[in-house]
This record gives structure tokens, sequence and C-alpha cells, in this order.
């Protein structure tokens, strides 16, 4: 196997997408589903690969080699492999959903992106991970924006907040190559995991600064309100991508260095709260603030994409509490639901968009019984949302177990419980989606919805297989883990085809899939012997009669839906919600108007003198300190 | 390598062939400005890719510092190759795109040119002062040819200062001559060591107050907004390209040679800590430019903020003073140069599309022009620094050497890592802006095959560099041991070696 | 006013006081000798080129550029290069003004009364001469080309307002000529000598009119070129279209 499929991966999709520039918008869609059918190929040709490196090294600047330094390794592999496999079916689903109505310019950028993501999970040297990801940035900048202002304000906010984090992780970087004299990411995990002893707080601001980067990428508190806007305002079928794939980006971030890092801390230099090192806490800290946040704002949410997005934020916050255990129980469990989140996720955004293609609407409370028209969307929806509110037999059960099992393991009994009120509470907003969008009454406007076109279709049942495969099965994800885990360092955990032991028990996956499907063929089977229905239409009984202009309710609260849990609103009304969001609209607020008062300054023309007196003055004041 | 002389005196010559050319012949008069400075490119290119050694032009039969010397090493090949280049493009895009303007117009161009090129080659303090004006005289004619009042009032305001900045140089330059006795920078520059250190920290108040005026730093870049705001679209283009080029390499000098004694350590001079003062003045810089350009309603302003910003990261880079720091502050201005003559040749179009310069009136002209749009893009991800892009090893070798060195310099790194995001804000604002659906149908632009041909080219060089940078590097090597003075190889020990001493 | 007057006063008298406070701080002086300074020194001995001499004597020969006026030869000699920059600075001015004032009507002034536009072509042919005289003699008595240029224009602009004359597009061409010349002067230094501005004419006696021809050239060229500038510019002025920017 040549190490130049390596660069293939990265190279190649970039090539397309330039090329698709030039490309009429349909072409440039079949192309990009191309792509990714080469992607996926290679990716799967490159499994037993690992170890496979290629490497540019370049003198520049007399610093020593600049490498850019490309290498198949465990845990990029795996994550190739799930993303790429979730992209195939994203590129089919967009090839039906960029028909000449909706049809977007995003392909060509997207293409880009692609090699942009190959190119993360590829790079071995800080240099090559920095090239892909500042390319990954700006390119789903311009997606997310496709041309409309409101899409481009939530683009630019996560772009501002992604930046901010990518600017730390240069210097991160940087410090990281003055320190150690290298640029490979395996090389200088080792050298900042010994530092810790020797040069404490230098390990420290490295480790800090990578891990601001890749908390802003990954929508963890303080930067978690990002996924609500750009989510939900980009292109309906790159929701599915971001949400579902780009957010893992920092995610990966952590796996590769961060949480390597901490682990490969000789024991005894950190100070241990609750069995991991406190920045570990710290970080258990932060994702669970995370999820509780993604799970309240999701439970008063309207519009179904913003919804989903912050229960991405949620779902991102679980992952985060699995990484900071420290353990390979929880590191395995983090793999475990990002891999399960990418299939969910992305089946959920996919239905979304599907519904948004056929109706138009993105309101919930202005849709309702679509299930009925739309019966395939209806079931990859379904078992979405089943996924992520982790009940089994789905993959999110599994993933999830896991998750509670690691915490258990290290007695981190308040994060525990943290975790354990934002996962039931997304029940709350996942079955309400569900209801209000699909079950429920069909509005005659409605009536005509036909189901989602044939790739779309197609995509989405391969999803939902994909969502019952590692439900049933678990083996078949968890079987990679214990690669992954031997590379950093971290002891192997026991796991067959159907079976996954944890820290307190094990469960046998395909086990409780037989239960559920027995109860389910029992309860269906007392369901078509049992009375009969009688169908009533809608609106026969929908308002008994009532004219609710009476009770000066306006025609959207028609729907039962419309802003259901109200009611328990007061109850979160202590939380200071927002807070963080206006912290930021302050600061952007302040810089500019330090700006106009700059300009302020140049504008009036009769103080220009004074302007260099001032200049001598701060030369001299400058030349004399120190 | 004696041929460097003709960098300067060639365009000169053209310029003075103009008055009467442009009164018989207009079009020809304009064609022989644009030849020549193609001519000067190409000389400058070729004595870049011949060059060996340092080499002092001795001009008069002089020697120094009896006469005037040139003092030509691999950053000034550079530096005048750049200015070439950007005049060229400039002077291409005013001569197709642009309005009709008359032969005086391009005259002043190569005036201009002439006196950048004699800034960056000699080895004088006072001829730097006489091409300092000559530069001066012919930017505030050119910035006032803009349209209407706007340039008027940008070249008085650019005026004022800069006669402030010209009075405090030529006072440095009477108590250099009236203390040291020498005006060659080299003489100097040994000589002043001694000197009573009152009288060194005036000489270097006076001096760098008047460097950066033209080097568009805080304070001294009240002019700034209202200059590039008033003048045409291509002496915007001039000023950001070829200007500050011009300026850095002074500042630059005068900072390791004049001061410094080569690079390497704390410059001290006199009472002041030179280095602080070059820190400091270039956060600050970088702060309040990019404050002020994001808060710019004014494409033209927004930009010219843009160019305050990035030189001030070369001041800031010039304070480090290591070989890392060398080496970005010609990337940095490489790729500034290129980027914004990029930048403000689209604009330009954008403006006479639109009619107007407030960016929030370009909504959509992307979607109708799509690779003027494009350009834009190319543009900003070139000042911005993205890898794959000529911005990028330019501020990755400073951030470098910022933590590399001793000192507080790793402060001014942060500063300026926040301060870019604040510039891909409002470079990201504006280049999605011209893709986003408008109201009205907008206008399409016509453009001249120069207009592709030159933008193409800029493109091509802004990725080319990012991506495959090799070639500039293999040149910029050799740089940091030319301006040291801990070998021969250096600056001083060349310029003596010249002398016969 | 008097205000005005008063704190420019005293800004002269400050600045000239710290001027010579400064020059006076103690500290090594490098390049004073005697308190006076080398190179300053090297151009009154005229021995920029090495070798001893005192005093410059009326028949002394090939004396480095065999001036008696010692301005001169710093200016036009000694740091040429400078002056080729001055004109130039005088150049762009004019070209400033040309850009953004000029126009293509021509105005016509009225000439004034009998007595000054009879009177005038006389006054300005002495002025003429005069200056010619001035910029001929550069190198022997106080003057040069920038005097004597700005004399000649001074005279033109005295034909113009006393007899209505126009600016001639001749100027224009002498200016080209004008600057052409002196750049050919220097390139020959250049092609003979091997130094830009090089004197490629050899010096004579000094104290005589032919002895340093390589100065009076280019004096003759300088006063040419800067009459023909500050004519022009009059000219600019006086077709100058109201109230148009261009």
């Amino acid at each position: 196997m040549s190490p130049l499929f390596l660069l293939l991966l990265v190279v190649m999709p970039v090539g397309f997408g330039l090329v698709s520039l030039a490309l009429p918008k349909r072409l440039s869609w079949f192309l990009f589903f191309f792509v990714n059918i080469l992607v996926l190929g290679v990716v799967f040709k490159l499994k037993s690969s690992t170890g496979l490196t290629w490497d540019l090294k370049f003198n520049l600047f007399s610093t020593g080699a600049v490498s850019l330094k490309l290498a198949v390794t465990h845990l990029g592999w795996f994550f190739l492999a799930i993303s790429s496999v979730a992209t195939i079916l994203f590129s089919m689903f967009s090839l039906d959903f960029n028909d000449r109505k909706h049809a977007t310019f995003a392909a060509p950028f997207w293409m880009i992106l692609i090699g942009a993501t190959n190119g993360i999970f590829l790079s071995q040297s800080w240099i090559a991970f920095f090239f892909a990801w500042e390319l990954m940035s700006w390119t789903s900048l311009l997606i997310i924006g496709h041309g409309k202002t409101p899409s481009f304000k939530a683009g630019i906010y996560y772009y501002a907040l992604s930046f901010f984090g990518t600017m730390a992780m240069m210097a991160g970087i940087w410090l990281l190559y003055h320190r150690t004299g290298s640029w490979d990411i395996a090389t200088t995990t080792l050298r900042i995991a010994a530092d810790f002893t020797t040069h404490r707080s230098f390990a420290m601001t490295v480790t800090a600064l990578f891990a601001v980067g890749f908390l802003a990428k990954s929508a963890l508190f303080p930067f978690h309100m990002w996924p609500q806007m750009a989510h939900a305002e980009a292109p309906d079928d790159f929701s599915a991508y971001l949400s579902g794939i780009m957010i893992k980006y920092g995610i990966y971030g952590l796996a590769l260095f961060v949480i390597p890092v901490f682990a490969m801390t000789p024991k005894g230099t950190m100070k241990i709260i609750s069995g991991v090192p406190w920045p570990m806490y710290a970080l258990a800290w932060i994702s669970a603030i995370t999820s509780v946040i993604g799970t309240v704002m999701a439970i008063f949410t309207n519009d179904m994409k913003r919804l989903m997005a912050w229960s991405t934020v949620a779902n991102v916050g679980y992952i985060g509490v699995a990484l900071s255990t420290n353990s390979s129980l929880g590191y395995a469990a983090a793999l475990f639901h990002t891999a399960n989140h990418m299939i969910f996720k992305g089946s959920i955004f996919a239905a979304l968009a599907a519904v948004k293609f056929r109706t138009g609407e993105r309101e919930m409370h202005k849709l309702g019984g679509l299930a009925y028209v739309m019966p395939i969307t209806f079931m990859t929806f379904l078992l979405g949302i089943i996924a992520a509110a982790g009940i089994p037999p789905l993959s999110g059960f599994n993933s999830k177990w896991m998750i509670f099992q690691a915490l258990f393991e290290k007695k981190m009994v308040f994060v525990a419980t943290v975790i354990f009120f934002s996962s039931t509470g997304a029940f709350l907003y996942l079955f309400r989606a569900l209801h209000t969008v699909f079950l429920g009454q069909l509005s005659p406007r409605f009536r005509h919805v036909k189901e989602a076109p044939m790739l779309m279709s197609f995509s989405m049942i391969i999803l939902m297989i994909l969502m019952l495969i590692p439900g049933i099965f678990p083996g078949t994800v968890t079987g990679f883990f214990n690669n992954i885990l031997a590379s950093f360092g971290f002891a192997p955990i026991k796991t067959t085809l159907n079976s996954m032991t944890g820290s307190t028990a094990s469960i046998n996956g395909t086990v409780i899939a037989a239960v559920f499907g027995l109860a389910v063929l029992i309860v269906f089977i007392m369901f078509l012997l049992g009375a009969r229905q009688h169908k009533v239409a809608m609106m026969d009984n929908y308002t008994c009669g009532e004219d609710p202009e009476d009770w000066k309710v306006g025609p959207e609260r028609y729907h039962y839906g419309y802003d259901f849990y109200q009611p328990i609103k007061p109850l979160f009304a202590w939380m200071p919600l927002g807070a963080v969001e206006k912290l930021y609209e302050t600061l952007r607020r302040s810089i500019e108007r330090f700006g106009n008062l700059v300009s302020s300054i140049s504008a009036d023309g009769s103080r220009l003198g004074w302007t260099f007196v001032i200049g001598i003055l701060i030369i001299i004041v400058t030349g004399v300190m120190k | 390598m004696k041929y460097s002389i003709f960098l300067i005196v060639a365009p000169l010559a053209a310029a003075f062939t103009i008055p009467m050319l442009g009164t018989y012949l207009p079009r020809l008069s304009k064609l022989i400005a644009a030849l020549m400075l193609l001519a000067g490119t190409a000389l400058s290119a070729w004595l870049l890719t011949a060059y060996k050694a340092q080499t002092v032009i001795v001009i008069g039969g002089w020697m120094p510092p009896f006469g005037i010397s040139l003092h030509v090493d691999l950053l000034s090949l550079i530096s005048v190759t750049a200015v070439y280049g950007a005049t060229l493009m400039a002077t291409l895009y005013q001569l197709f795109d642009g309005q009709e303007k008359k032969p005086y117009f391009y005259m002043l161009i190569l005036l201009l040119t002439a006196a950048l090129n004699g800034m960056i080659l000699t080895g004088d303090l006072f001829n730097l002062f006489v091409f300092m004006e000559i530069a001066g005289i012919s930017s505030y004619a050119l910035i006032a040819s803009g349209n209407g009042a706007a340039g008027v009032r940008g070249a008085l305001k650019y005026m004022i200062v800069a006669s402030l900045a010209s009075v405090a140089y030529l006072a440095a330059i009477a108590i250099i001559y009236s203390t040291a006795g020498s005006l060659n920078m080299a003489t100097v520059a040994s000589g002043m060591r001694d000197l009573n250190p009152v009288v060194g920290a005036l000489v270097v108040l006076l001096i760098l107050a008047s460097v950066f005026t033209e080097m568009e730093i805080f304070p001294f870049n009240s002019w700034v907004p209202s200059a590039y705001q008033g003048a045409p679209s291509s002496v915007s283009a001039l000023l950001s390209g070829a200007v500050t080029v011009a300026a850095a390499y002074v500042a630059l000098r005068m900072s390791y040679i004049v001061f410094g004694q080569g690079m390497g350590d704390i410059i001290r001079y006199g009472k002041f800590n030179v280095t602080n003062i070059l820190f400091w003045l270039g956060v600050i810089t970088v702060i309040t430019g990019q404050a002020a350009a994001y808060a710019q309603a004014d494409a033209k302003k927004m930009l010219a903020l843009s160019s305050v910003a990035q030189m001030g990261i070369i001041l800031f880079a010039i304070s480090i003073a290591s070989d890392l720091a060398i080496y970005g502050i010609v990337f940095a201005v490489i790729a500034h140069s290129l980027s914004k003559l990029l930048l403000f040749m689209v604009t330009g179009k954008f403006v006479s599309a639109s009619g107007t310069s407030h960016w929030a009136k370009w909504k959509g002209l992307g979607r109708e022009n799509p690779l003027s749009g494009g350009l834009f893009l190319i543009g900003a991800l070139g000042i911005l620094g993205i890898p794959l892009f000529a911005g990028f090893w330019g501020k990755f070798s400073i951030i470098g050497a910022a933590f590399k060195a001793p000192g507080v310099s790793w402060i001014g790194v942060y500063i300026i890592l926040a301060a870019t995001v604040v510039e891909a804000v409002y470079f990201f604002r504006l280049a999605h802006l011209l893709f986003e659906e408008p109201e009205t149908k907008p206008v399409s632009i016509k453009s001249s095959i120069w207009f592709r041909i030159s933008t193409a080219l800029l493109a091509a060089a802004i990725i080319g560099i990012g991506v495959y940078p090799a070639p500039i590097d293999k040149k910029v090597r050799k740089i940091p041991t030319e301006l040291s003075s801990k070998n021969t190889e250096g600056y001083i020990s060349t310029a003596y070696r010249a002398m016969g001493r | 006013m008097n205000k005005i007057a008063a704190i420019f006063l005293i800004g002269l008298i400050s600045a000239g006081a710290l001027g010579v406070y400064i020059s006076n701080l103690p500290g090594k002086k490098p390049f004073k000798r005697n308190g006076h300074n080398d190179i300053s020194r090297a151009y009154m001995t005229k021995t920029a080129n090495g070798g001893k001499r005192n005093v410059i004597k009326k028949g002394d020969r090939k004396l480095e550029n065999s001036s008696s006026n010692i301005v001169t030869a710093v200016v036009l000699d000694y740091r040429g290069f400078d002056t080729l920059g001055e004109v130039t600075v005088l150049f762009a001015a004019i070209a400033g003004i040309g850009l953004l004032l000029g126009g293509s009507r021509r105005r016509r002034i009225r000439p004034a009364g009998p007595v000054i536009s009879s009177m005038a072509p006389w006054i300005a042919a002495f002025i003429i001469i005069t200056s010619a005289y001035i910029f001929l003699h550069g190198h022997l008595s106080p003057g040069g080309g920038f005097p004597g240029g700005a004399m000649i224009a001074a005279g033109f602009l005295i034909m113009v307002l006393g007899m209505g004359s126009r600016a001639p597009k001749i100027f224009k061409t002498i200016e080209t000529f004008g600057g052409l010349a002196f750049i050919t002067v220097g390139v020959i230094g250049f092609l003979k000598k091997g130094s830009f501005l090089q004197n490629a004419f050899g010096s004579g006696e000094v104290g005589t009119l032919f002895g340093s021809i390589f100065l009076g050239i280019l004096y003759a060229i300088i006063g040419f070129k800067v009459a023909a500038e500050l004519s022009s510019g009059f000219g600019e002025f006086v077709a100058e279209e109201e109230g148009k920017h261009e």
C-alpha cells in the first residue's frame, strides 16, 4: 500500500472541489458523491495499514525540518472510517436534496472540507494538523453562510470562536516545538506528559492552549452557543454533516492529545480529585454543565433544527465527561458515543431535512402527523431519537451505558447525577420533537406531501440499519477500541461481538435486543387481536365545536406542541442561561466602540499635530521603561 | 551589481521625459511609464538572481563618508523588486481599468518609484531624507488626484503629519552631523556609540517619529484612513503595496544598523531601550488598527486600517530581532504587498460598479461577478495568514520567533493572535456579503484583459507562495547574516571594507 | 498676529539654543578633530580623495573639482546625487501642481498699462542676463543654478504680468531635456569612470570659468531646468480653470 494514498486522501477531494467550482450545481453534487465513494474505498483499503506514513520534510528558515506527516494510526483510522461511512450516506442524501429548487453551491467547498477532514484524521505532525484544521474552518464557514445573511451571522459567530481556539492552538504548537524540537504529535505528547514533573506550569499552559482550541471546536462550555446558530442556519443537508461529524474534530483533538497527556502523566504529579487528575475533573464539570445547558435549551426551543443542535451540544457534553474519566472504559465509551452520535444525529437531521424538503417548514408547531405521509422518514427519526435517548436495543443505549459505567468506576457521583438528569431530560425534548412533527394531526395543507425522494429514503434506511447494528452487536464498533487503547497505553476493555463488560456489570446487546424484539412482538400480536380502530377525520373533534378566538388564542396555538414545556419554564428560571452569550456580545460591542474611538482620532483634521506630539510622548515613555 | 544605480535613475529619466511627451504625445508617455516599470521589475529580478554578495556602490566617485554610497544587499533587492512589482500592477490597473489620468499622474508614479527605491538602496542618511521628500511630495499629489474633496482632504492630512515627520528627521540629521560628523549610515552607526546618551535618545526619538509616520504606526497614522479613502484605488494600492515596503525597510535599517549595530540583542541607544519602543508601538498599532478596521463602514478605510495592523505586526517582529523574525518580516511584507494589491484592485472595481465605497452596499456583487468575489476571498485569506496562502509563513515565523525570544515578546503574540480573530471577522464579513442575495440586481463589472492577467498573477502568487515557499526561502536565508554585525559579512563590515578601512 | 510672531521667535531662539547645547554636550566626537569635522575639513581643503592640502590658492590646478565656491563643490560634486534629488523634488512639486490644477483653457491676462508693458521686456532681459551670469559663474562666486533659474522664472513672470505672454510649450521640452541632460552627464560618468555622476570632464585651474567644467555644465543644466519648471508652473496657475480639480 503506497504512502501516496494518504496524500491522495487529502489532495484528491480538494482537487475535485476546486474543479467543481467551475461546474454547474447538479454536476458538482454528482462529483461530490463520486469523491466520497473513492474516499470510502481508499479508507477501507487502509484498514490494515496502520503505521503507513507519508512524510514531506522541508527545511524552512533553517529551523530544521518542517514536516508534513500523514500516517495511519488506530485512532485516526477509526475516525476516518466512521466519518467516511457517514459522509457517503449524507452525500447520497444530498444528491437528491439538491434538486433544482433547493440546490446550494456548497458542493465544491464541501469536497475541500472532506479533504481537510481526512487531513485532520491522518495528520501526525502538528503543522499538517494545523493546515487541515484551518482549511476545514474557513470552508465550513462558507458553506454555513451559503449566501444568506442570517446564516452568515450564525457562521461568523461560529468562526470567531473557532478561530480564537485555532490561534490558541498555534501558540501551543510553537511552544511545543521550542520545548521539544519536534513537530511530531506522538513525540510531543510523550514529552509534555513527562514535563508535568519538571516544568509544571509550562506543560499546563501548553495543554490549556490546545484544550481551548479543541473545546471551542467541540462546543463545550464556554463555547457552547454556536451550534444552535450554525447548525440551524446551515443548508439542511449540511446540518447533518455539521452536527454529526464536524463537531467531533474537537473531540478527536482531545482524544489525540489532551487525554493521552494526562493519561501518561506519572502518578503523583497532579492532584487527584475523585480518581482523576484535577484538570480532568474540571473537564468533567465543563462537560456536565454543557450537557445540562444543551438539554435545558433544547427543551424550550420551538425550531426543530435548533432543538437538535442543542441536543448535539448535550451529547458532546456526555462525550467530554466520558473522556474526562481518564480510564480505558471512559475513553472507549467516548469513542463509542462519538460513532453512535454521528449516525443517530445524522439520521435525525437527515429526516428533518427530508421534512423541510417536502413541506418547506422548519417550525415544529406548524407540522404534525407527517408519519402518515412520510413513513420512512418517520421511522428514521423514531429510531434516531430512541438511540439519542439511550434506549435499547439501539446503539445509543450501549454507549450511554458505557459512559455511566466509566463514571461509576471513578466514583464521580456528582457528575454522574448531573449527566443522569441531562440524559433523562433528553427524553423530554426528543419525544416532543417526534410527536410534534410526525405524530398527531396531519394538517390539511400537508395532505399531498410525498415521501422523501428515492436516494434520500435509501440513505435513511441504511442509517437506520447502522443505528441498529451497534445496538444489537456492540462488538462491531467496540472491536476497534482495544487497538486504539493500546496505542495510548490504556488497558484493554473486555468486549465480544455481542457483549461488553463495564465496571459494575456486563451486558449482552444481542440478548437485550432479543428481549425487546420479543416484547414488541407480543404487544403487536395483542394489538392485532385487540379492539378495532375507528378512524376519525381530524377536523371533527379538533376543537370540540369551540372557537378558540374567543379565548384570545391565535392560530399557532391550535397546535398543542407550541411552546410545549412552557409550564415548567419557571423551574429553570434560576439558571443563568445566556450569560456567556451576553458576555461575548459585550466584548464584541466594546471592540467596536474602541475602534470607533480610534477612528475618531484620525477623522478630525485639526488634531493631527497633537497626535504627533502624543506619539513622541509614547516613544519617550516606552523608551525609558525598564 | 553596479547596475543597481539604474534602479533609481531609470524611472527618474523616464519621469523627466514626460513633460515633453505628455504635451505632444500623451498616450506614448503613459505607455513609456508602464514600460519603464516593467523594465525596472525585470532589472531588479535579474539582479536578485545574479546576486552574490553585498555591494557598496559609490556615487560621484567620492568614497563614503565624503560622498554618497548605495548599499545593495539581499534585503534591499527583494524590497526593490517588491516595490517595482507593486507599482507596475497599480499603474497597469489605473491605465487600463481606472479613470483617465493626465500624463503627470504617471510621471508622479515614476518619481515615487524612484524615490522609494532610493530610500531602500541608499546608505546615506541625508540621501534618505531627500528621497523621503520626493516620495512624500509625489504621494501628496497622487492622493489628491482622487475624486473630489476626499482626495484633497486625505492628501492634506498626510502632508501635515509628514511635514512634521520631515522636520523631525532633518533635525535628527543636523544633530547627528554636528555631533558625530558624518552622514553615512555605517560610520554613524559605529561612531555614535560614544555619544552622550541624551543626544542619542533625542536622535532616536526624532528618527523613529519620522519613520513611524511613514510606516503608519499609531498614533502617527492619523492620516491613513482619509488618505486611502480619498485616493484613487491604484494609489491606495501603491501606498499599501509599495510605500509600506519601503517604510518597513527603513525602520529595519534604522533599528538594526544605525541604532543597533546589527541584530540579536536588545537595542539600547542613548537612554532609550529601542527594542521596547518598537515592541509597544507595534502592539498598540495592531490593537488599534484591527479594532478600528472592525468598526469601519467604508471598505477602503477598512483595508487601510488592516494595512496599519500588518505594519504593527512587522514592527513587533523587528523588535524581536532574531533570525526567525527576519524570515517572518520578509514573508509578511511580501504577502501583505501582494494581497493588499489584489484587494485594492478588486475593491476599486466594486467601488466603480456600485458607485460607493460603503461595503454594506456591495451585497451580491460577488454573485454577479464570481471571479471578482473569489479574488477578494483569496486576497483576504492571504492577509489573514491562513495556511496554504502567502501570509501564513510570515505570521507563523513571527509567532515562533516571539515565543523563542527572551523577555515579554510572548505577551505581544497573544495580543496579536487575539487581534487576528477580529481581522478574520471583518474580512469574512465582507467576503461573504459579496455573495449574499441582494435586493436589486447588482452591476456586472467590466474589466480589461490586463486586470484579469494581473489579478490572476497575484492570486497565483499568493497561493503559490503559500503552498511552495521554497524559492523565496532560499533567498531569505542569507539575510540575517548580512544584517548582523557579529561576522564579517555584515552591513557595517562590508561598508568599511569598501571605504578601505 | 503679534502672538504668533512672538511664539515663532521664541521657538526659533530656543531651538537654536538647544542646538548649540546639544552640539557641545560631552561625549566623544569620533569625526571631529580640533573642532572641525573630518568631512568638512576634507571638503574645504579638497582632500576627499586623500592627500594633504592646506590652503587653496589661485592658480592651483587639478584640485579635485577645482571650484572656488565650496558650496557648489559640495552641492554638485561631493553630494551631487542629493542635488539630483532636490531638482526632482521641485520637479515633483510642479508636476503635482500641473496634475491638480492644470487646465487646458488658457486665460488671457490683460496686459498692464503702456508704461509697464513697454518696459517689461527690457527689465526681463536684464534679469535674464543677470541670472545667466549667476548660474554660469556658480562655481566661482555665490549663486548657482537654483537662484539663477528662479530669477529667470521671475523675468518670465514679469513678461507674463506685464505683457500678457503665455507659457509656450517649449518650456516643457526644456524641462525634459534639462532632466535628461543631468542624467546623461551622470551616465557618462558611469560609463567612463565607473560611478554615476563622477566627473568625466577633468578639472582645470581653480578660479577660472572653464576650470571646473563639470560643475559648470551641471549648474547650467540645473538653471535651465529650474527656470523652465517654475515658468511652466506659473503657466499652470494662469491656465487654471476656476474651481475644477482633476
